[in-house]
């Protein structure tokens, strides 16, 4: 083994022994042991009763994965939060569509105005090394 | 003298003693609101009703906007940390085990000029997914009584 190589062997060992010890500093944050999930908003484009976006609600609520939805007639949203790893947004999007017989989309809100502190990371990235600090988190 | 001295240490004895005994009756168990409610899965489940009604919500558009919008391109990361920091939130609020680590709610809230009916709206979302998870009134009051703690640090801010 040549030095170089040393080097980079104990400077990888190091940080990675330093990033345990930082990731062991504090206890993991109780989010951190809940089931990770991920959210659809879905808007349909018929005018329909709010008597069928319960409909919606009931039927969507009993598909895997899926941990909560809200559906509402005054602005034709579906909201569905699930767990990725045992449903797809193509999925519900699909069983939306076919209770409602209507075709469905992605919402999209960009004509709302708003103002508010915007972090300028991405929220993923944050999530991501959050996410591999706890990994190492034993407390 | 010696007989005095050693009634005496023996009565001292078991004073101590029965004492001791009276230290280690077990104190009634209160049990906190987090215990109450359920622990964390009951936490995570009222947080994910309560985020999709705010989703579905048209008088939360305007505050969740940047959220809702970053949902609908398929970026997900900020409705996540809204997630992972009400779960933190409450679960501190209700007397679990862990400690909230986001930011304080003045800071969390500065320039988003949060209105009564915007704060009324959002408190009426948490209710409807209380009730869904038929929570009891006692624990819906204290857990309401929290959130209504916290208005004067979220609106007008």
């Amino acid at each position: 083994m040549n030095k170089a190589t040393k080097i980079c062997l104990y400077s990888t060992a190091a940080l990675f022994g330093s990033f345990v010890v930082y990731a062991n500093l504090e206890p993991a944050p109780l989010h951190a042991r809940a089931v990770p999930v991920t959210m659809t908003i879905l808007r349909v484009n018929n005018e329909l009763p709010q008597t069928k976006y319960d409909e919606v609600r009931r039927n969507i609520e009993t598909e895997t994965g899926v941990t909560a939805c809200a559906a509402n007639a005054e602005n034709k949203i579906v909201s569905i939060t699930f767990d990725p790893e045992k449903s797809t947004i193509l999925a519900l999007q699909e069983k939306v569509a076919q209770i409602t017989k209507s075709t469905v989309e992605k919402a999209v809100f960009e004509n709302v105005s708003s103002s508010g502190p915007q972090c300028p990371v991405p929220q993923e990235y944050i999530i991501a090394f959050e996410r591999v600090k706890y990994a190492f988190c034993f407390r | 003298m010696k007989k005095t001295f050693f009634i005496l240490t023996v009565g001292l004895a078991s004073l101590m003693m029965s004492c001791a005994k009276e230290d280690t009756t077990p104190a009634p168990v209160v049990q906190t609101l987090y215990d109450r409610l359920g622990g964390l899965p009951a936490i995570s489940a009222v947080v994910d009703q309560f985020i999709s009604n705010v989703a579905a919500d048209p008088k939360m558009l305007r505050t969740f906007k940047p959220l809702l919008e970053d949902v609908g391109k398929g970026k997900t990361g900020g409705l996540t940390a809204l997630r992972n920091n009400l779960i933190d939130q409450i679960g501190e609020a209700a007397g679990g085990p862990l400690r909230y680590k986001g930011k304080d709610m003045v800071t969390a809230h500065k320039g988003m000029n949060i209105t009564e009916d915007e704060f009324g709206a959002l408190v009426n979302d948490l209710i409807l997914s209380l009730d869904k998870f038929k929570v009891p009134a006692t624990e819906k009051g204290e857990l309401l009584g929290v959130l209504g703690g916290l208005k004067g640090q979220i609106v007008g801010k």
